[in-house]
């Protein structure tokens, strides 16, 4: 003799994926003959009727009412499943609210965990100074991804923190690696021997992206923030991270990314590198080797710099080899631009890349306007290049490396421009970064007419990163894009396209 | 005090609803997202006419039925949630402040919902891509897409018999349906037989399985421009009250031509921009890329909703073989 | 936590705003967690400078400090019950027509439905007036003068009305030799504490003034005091918070006289005082509020601390005192509570929040105790029982420490958050949750539901202004 229980839930809703799994939990109970949970519309109930399972209780059920339906071998167990599936949706129907308690501060959130040794602070600027100060207070090293920090707040937190011996990334670090493990927007490569100190995210991303192609690994990857270097700061992060990385044993050389540093810093961190005890990379841009003392290695570009500090790592298999880079000048006279059509468009969504592209171009005789210079983007100029990430672009929107279709029209509008002869893309991969950004690249250029520009593209990213980097690369090669294996690689090549022939 | 986030895209129906002033309570709360349901109703706008076909009941009347009026929803959701004509995507970091019933309201662009404010200010309107003239589904594109469907039906979490039955139930209206279409080309547009009275509402989840069928037969009828198309508009908005108000406020969405942004795109890549096919036989890479395109499109759809996507499918798959059958 | 253990130990990670960051390392298998941040409650940059300022530095040491101090008071008070005696005796001052209320001053103008009606019956019980009619006018004739309790030792749930003839509860703090007051609890229903005022009403004070109150005092006496902390202390195990829920506390007060009242009483006498008692689970209520307010005293005015000392409302009013600015009080519009009605009521019924009874919050009991008392979470509207011990976690994020006496078992006997730090509730934009009972907007129909209640963000925001002036000028 079977039981039959209906019970109607009124205006209840459950997404499918909940109602299933319920539907199958209360099933595998045991006694269970038969549970089912829907929603009573007309043609529902009459399923439920035809099988015998509708009692008068559930006849009376709307379109928009749950009827949980069992069939069970005696009363007992038919409550019993009911039970269960009344606890199921409680926990849902406060969507997560059961879960557990969240603390509303920071000093609550450290009272349950204690052993917690970095903050990573990625509110709006005007709060993240308060917020990093209580870090400080609480003995955490803090990350401080927001940017429109204040100057002067910055210069007090760092000062704080070289005091208590703690460490301030930032403000606007989007990037770190600490002990291999990637932070905020950063890439998911190997770990290995090579401790970074970096101003910017995607400079620290490119690098670490093509060390790990190269075979390399990172260690640590310290970002400390565009202003660390300025004289203002004095670079107080940096110095503390050259001696972390000096003193940390499993490191193996230095690579240091930045901007040129204000004339008095350069020579404290230039003499602290030098004299750190370890070969030093370094990738400054916009300073020449000269610039840099002897002792510290110097390179042009962050592929460049990859290069150097796989060769000179003692685990590089092969040292002699790895120029895998394809002969640009063959490839560059193998492409035709359209005819009549002289200029170039950058658009970028990494703030560094696009400055190493207007540096090469710049070196290659191409003097671009860019919104990254101090005289700023002129929009008729013939090579332009965009930092879709800088104030401008980004005000009250995500960064374009979170929704790249900010790039979309722009992108639209240089394909379908006459006088476009190359279009100069990035696209960044990685945690953080948009799971899918070559299909807005590719949705943009399916519109295109014929005698169209030549794009030529780089994807920062890995195989290992979420977005998988073949794909990505697969999906720009089918939509007729040019994909290099760097950036510097991809403004190497647009300079010979545009090369007078 | 409160979470301020930014609506980034939302769509059009969403966007309408919220902008003009207007209150209203949550409808529903969910893991990831959230319903809002204004005050007050919608008689649904009538549907855009194709050609000479009056709205009529199979009768040959008008319909004799009251218009339901379906509740006015829209679903707010995080950084994920897919583009739709309902669907509001915005920068809300986590949505476990809203509880079913706390009253929302907007004005000047701002919505507030409890301790929440979206600002609406930035947001872009998502619409589906404008139709193609003249798009026809392309036959191999069918072939492709209905074996994807073959090889890729979703297995029940348990098999039971409400399954099979729902199975059963489905597969019959199903045919109704298919045979209503056929009806309505043999009698010149007007179709002698019922429309299925079990196809709406029909399944389990949260919008039915056949609901999610007729989202995929209205979308792609629409984008072929097929003459029932009206018809169907018509028999579906006057059922609307035997669904779910959240499942009838997507069917009105597609009613009026509008669906998720995958199923667009997956009705976008079965249809031929201009109907000549033969470029496909003789372009063997050009087909090639067809074929991903699809597979992909497909595998996107197929994530969606527990099922909604895989019975959407369906629908495209039932009025892309019925203009096959009935070609122009 | 230096920065070599950082880079040595790699990442253990506290994240506040986006989510996304925390899940791709949870997603790696980093252990992460994240703050459930919001931006400040005020926008105003004075209040929040005047947080900042507060927090920084070296006046943020003279705060920490002058708070350390605070709660060495706080936790090192010894409350014991000692006594009964009518108001007059025990209060200087107390006389003809003068009546002491809940909440900070107000003028009988500005004073709620329930408290201008248990002023009524008040007068009519000192014989000041001999109707309500008559008495009311005599309120707004201006001879009547109005003063808080909080000025007189003294504390009284809802309106609070104290006048001379009232026996008053007394609590010793033995530790600093201060006494505090309060009325013995009246019971449920028509009671003056939510504004009745009819003769049944006054019948019971009558009872009260010349049976209870000498009957309790000789017990008292007998028994030399009832020590309060270990009270509580097993209350909070039984599942009291001291507020809204006080069956676990009145029980032991009642075991500990019973047998004393026996002995002392006729025992028609001690029968009628015991059944009273037995009758009220809110009896001990009035015993906690005095507890309270003999703890809190001696932590007035300890130059530059942010502790709340105090927090009253009268019904129109919120208002809190702050060690570091004395016997200021900072004042803003009373909220209305969200609770549970009783059957028949709903909020059209409810007067604004009033009473004395948030100084039991001020020690870190009612709303922060709440994981404590699961059953409380429920009857006030907080939510499910599982969600009592939310409460208790988030006010232990504007409290200076816990209270290591008074534990929870149910924390794995982490202690009541103690010393409202009024920096923190206005960096945080956490309000004190208040455990509290709704009285009926008419006077005399008494308690129609109970509810939680935010203290106002704007007294805090005050008192952090205040502060900080007043460090800035020393």
């Amino acid at each position: 003799m079977s039981v039959l229980l209906n019970e109607v839930r009124k205006g209840f809703y459950l997404d499918s994926v909940a109602l299933m799994r319920l539907s199958a939990e209360l099933s595998a109970l045991s006694g269970i003959e038969e549970a089912v949970l829907m929603i009573g519309t007309p043609s529902n109930l009459q399923i439920m009727r035809d099988a015998d399972i509708l009692d008068s209780a559930g006849e009376e059920a709307g379109p928009n009412d749950l009827v949980i339906a069992i069939r069970a071998d005696r009363k007992a167990s038919t409550n019993r499943a009911l039970a269960h599936a009344e606890k199921a949706m409680k926990g849902n129907s406060a969507a997560g609210k059961a879960t557990e308690h969240r603390a509303r501060t920071l000093r609550g959130s450290h009272a349950s965990n204690p052993d917690a040794n970095l903050t990573l602070i990625s509110t709006p600027g005007e709060y993240a100074g308060i917020e990093a100060n209580s870090a400080l207070d609480l003995g955490l090293n803090v990350m401080i991804f927001s940017d429109n920090v204040p100057l002067e707040r910055e210069l007090e937190l760092k000062q704080r923190a070289r005091d208590l011996d703690l460490l301030v990334m930032g403000p606007d670090c989007g990037t770190a690696y600490i002990n291999g493990v990637p932070l905020a927007f950063a890439n998911a490569v190997n770990k290995g021997s090579t401790g970074v100190i970096a101003a910017s995210g995607t400079g620290l991303q490119e690098f670490s992206v093509l060390l790990h192609r190269a075979g390399g690994g990172i260690k640590h990857g310290i970002g400390v923030g565009g202003r660390d270097l300025s004289d203002s700061i004095g670079g107080i992060s940096t110095l503390s991270a050259i001696d972390l990385l000096a003193n940390d044993d499993e490191v193996e050389q230095i690579v240091l990314i930045s901007k040129p540093p204000g004339e008095a810093t350069a020579k404290a961190i230039f003499d602290k590198l030098a004299a750190c005890g370890k070969p030093v990379i370094a990738c400054v841009f916009g300073l020449s080797a000269s610039q840099i003392p002897d002792g510290i290695s110097c390179t042009q570009t962050l592929r460049e710099a990859a290069e150097l500090t796989h060769r000179q790592s003692a685990n590089a298999a092969d040292p002699t080899e790895t120029n895998t880079t394809p002969d640009l000048h063959n490839l560059a006279s193998e492409l035709t631009i359209p005819t009549g059509a002289q200029s170039l468009v950058g658009l970028y969504t990494g703030g560094t890349l696009c400055t190493e592209a207007l540096l090469i171009l710049g070196r290659a005789g191409l003097s671009c306007s860019s919104n990254t210079s101090k005289e700023g983007l002129d929009s008729t100029a013939q090579y332009q290049l965009i930092d879709l990430g800088a104030d401008e672009y980004t005000v009250g929107r995500p960064h374009p490396m979170i929704e790249p279709a900010v790039r979309t029209p722009l992108l639209q509008q240089a394909v379908n421009d006459k006088n476009v002869a190359v279009i100069l893309l990035d696209l960044v991969l990685g945690f953080g970064a948009h799971e899918d950004p070559a299909a807005e690249v590719v949705s943009a250029l399916t519109a295109a007419e014929a005698n169209k520009p030549l794009v030529v593209a780089s994807v920062c990213g890995t195989d290992k990163d979420p977005q998988d980097y073949q794909r990505q690369r697969a999906a720009l090669e089918a939509a007729g894009v040019i994909v290099c294996n760097s950036n510097s690689e991809a403004a190497e090549l647009c300079a010979l396209i545009l090369e007078p022939r | 005090m409160g979470h301020k986030a930014q609506v980034i895209i939302a769509g059009k129906i969403a966007l309408d609803l919220l902008c003009t002033p207007s209150t209203g309570i949550v409808h529903a709360v969910f893991q990831r997202t959230f319903y809002l349901r204004k005050t007050g109703t919608l008689t649904p706008a009538p549907p855009i006419t194709t050609g000479n076909n009056a709205r009529q009941s199979f009768t040959g009347q008008p319909s004799a039925r009251a218009v339901s009026q379906p509740a006015l929803l829209c679903c707010i959701g995080q950084a994920e949630l897919e583009r739709g004509p309902l669907n509001v995507r915005t920068t809300l970091n986590d949505i476990t402040h809203v509880t079913v019933g706390d009253e929302w309201s907007c004005d000047q662009q701002l919505v507030s919902i409890g301790n929440i404010e979206l600002d609406l200010s930035r947001a872009k309107i998502w619409l589906p891509t404008p139709l193609q003239q003249s798009a026809v589904p392309d036959p191999q594109s069918v072939a492709l897409l209905a074996r994807f469907l073959e090889i890729n039906t979703p297995q029940p979490q348990v098999q039971h018999r409400i399954n099979e039955m729902i199975n059963e139930q489905l597969i019959n209206a199903v045919k109704q349906l298919q045979q209503w279409l056929d009806h309505y080309q043999n009698q010149g547009g007007q179709p002698a037989i019922h429309f299925p009275d079990h196809l709406l509402g029909c399944g389990d989840g949260l919008t039915p399985a056949g609901d999610d069928i007729v989202v995929g037969v209205l979308l792609a009828m629409r984008a072929w421009k097929m003459p029932a198309l009206d018809l169907l508009v018509a028999e579906v908005t006057d059922r609307l009250d035997t669904t779910s108000d959240i499942s009838a406020a997507h069917l009105l969405a597609a009613c009026s031509g509008s669906g998720i942004a995958p199923l667009h795109q997956l009705i976008d890549c079965v249809g031929t921009r201009d109907g000549n096919q033969l470029e496909y036989k003789f372009n063997n890479s050009r087909h090639s890329r067809k074929h991903e395109q699809i597979q992909s499109a497909a595998t996107a759809l197929c994530s969606y909703g527990h099922s909604s996507g895989y019975h959407a499918m369906q629908g495209v798959l039932l009025a892309a073989r019925h203009q096959q059958l009935w070609p122009l | 936590m230096s920065a070599s253990d950082l880079l040595s130990r790699g990442p253990e990670v506290i994240g506040i705003g986006l989510q996304r960051f925390v899940d791709d390392l949870q997603s790696q298998g980093i252990t992460a967690s994240s703050v459930d941040w919001r931006p400040p409650a005020t926008r105003d940059p004075a209040v929040l400078q005047a947080a900042a300022t507060l927090s920084s530095g070296a006046i943020a040491e003279l705060v920490n400090k002058a708070n350390e101090e605070a709660l060495s008071r706080m936790l090192s008070a010894d409350p014991v019950l000692v006594n009964v005696n009518l108001a007059a005796e025990l209060i200087e001052g107390l006389g003809e027509h003068k009546i002491l209320h809940a909440g900070p001053p107000i003028e009988w103008t500005d004073m709620c439905g329930p408290m201008q009606g248990a002023i009524c019956g008040a007068i009519v019980l000192e014989g000041w007036a001999k109707n309500l009619d008559d008495a009311r006018a005599l309120a707004g004739s201006g001879k009547i003068t109005f003063e808080p309790n909080h000025h007189h030792s003294a504390v009284g749930p809802m309106t609070g009305i104290v006048t001379q003839s009232m026996p008053l509860m007394v609590v010793e703090n033995k530790t600093f030799g201060n006494l505090a007051y309060c009325a013995i609890n009246e019971g449920l229903g028509k009671v003056m504490r939510f504004g009745g005022n009819d003769d049944s009403v006054l019948d019971r004070l009558r009872w009260l003034e010349s049976t209870m109150g000498p009957l309790l005092a000789d017990s008292l006496l007998a028994v030399d005091g009832i020590g309060l902390k270990n009270i509580i202390a097993r209350g909070l195990s039984m599942g009291d918070e001291m507020h809204q829920r006080n069956v676990a506390c009145t029980s032991l007060v009642l075991r500990e006289l019973a047998a004393t009242m026996a002995r002392v009483s006729e025992p028609d006498a001690a029968s009628e005082a015991l059944e009273f008692i037995a009758g009220n689970d809110q009896f001990f209520l009035n015993i906690a509020m005095a507890m309270g307010k003999a703890i809190m005293d001696p932590v007035r005015d300890i130059g530059g601390s942010s502790i709340v000392t105090a927090m009253a409302r009268n019904g129109t009013e919120f208002g809190i005192r702050v060690s570091g600015c004395g016997d200021q009080w900072f004042t803003a519009p009373v909220e209305m509570p969200r609770g549970l009605y009783f059957p028949g009521y709903s909020e059209k019924d409810a007067n604004p929040d009033m009473g004395d009874s948030t100084i039991v919050e001020t020690i870190g009991l009612g709303g922060f105790a709440m994981a404590a008392a699961p059953a409380v979470a429920g009857f006030v509207g907080a939510g499910n029982a599982s969600d009592a011990a939310a409460y208790t976690s988030r006010m232990a994020e504007i409290t200076h420490t816990r209270n290591p006496e008074w534990t929870i078992p149910a924390l794995d006997f982490a202690g009541v958050p103690s010393g409202i730090d009024v920096r923190k509730v206005v960096s945080s934009g956490i309000p004190p949750t208040i455990n509290t009972g709704i009285a009926h907007r008419e006077p005399g129909i008494g308690q129609v539901g109970a509810g939680v209640v935010n203290a106002p963000m704007a007294c805090f925001e005050q008192a952090c202004l205040a502060l900080s002036e007043r460090l800035a000028a020393s």
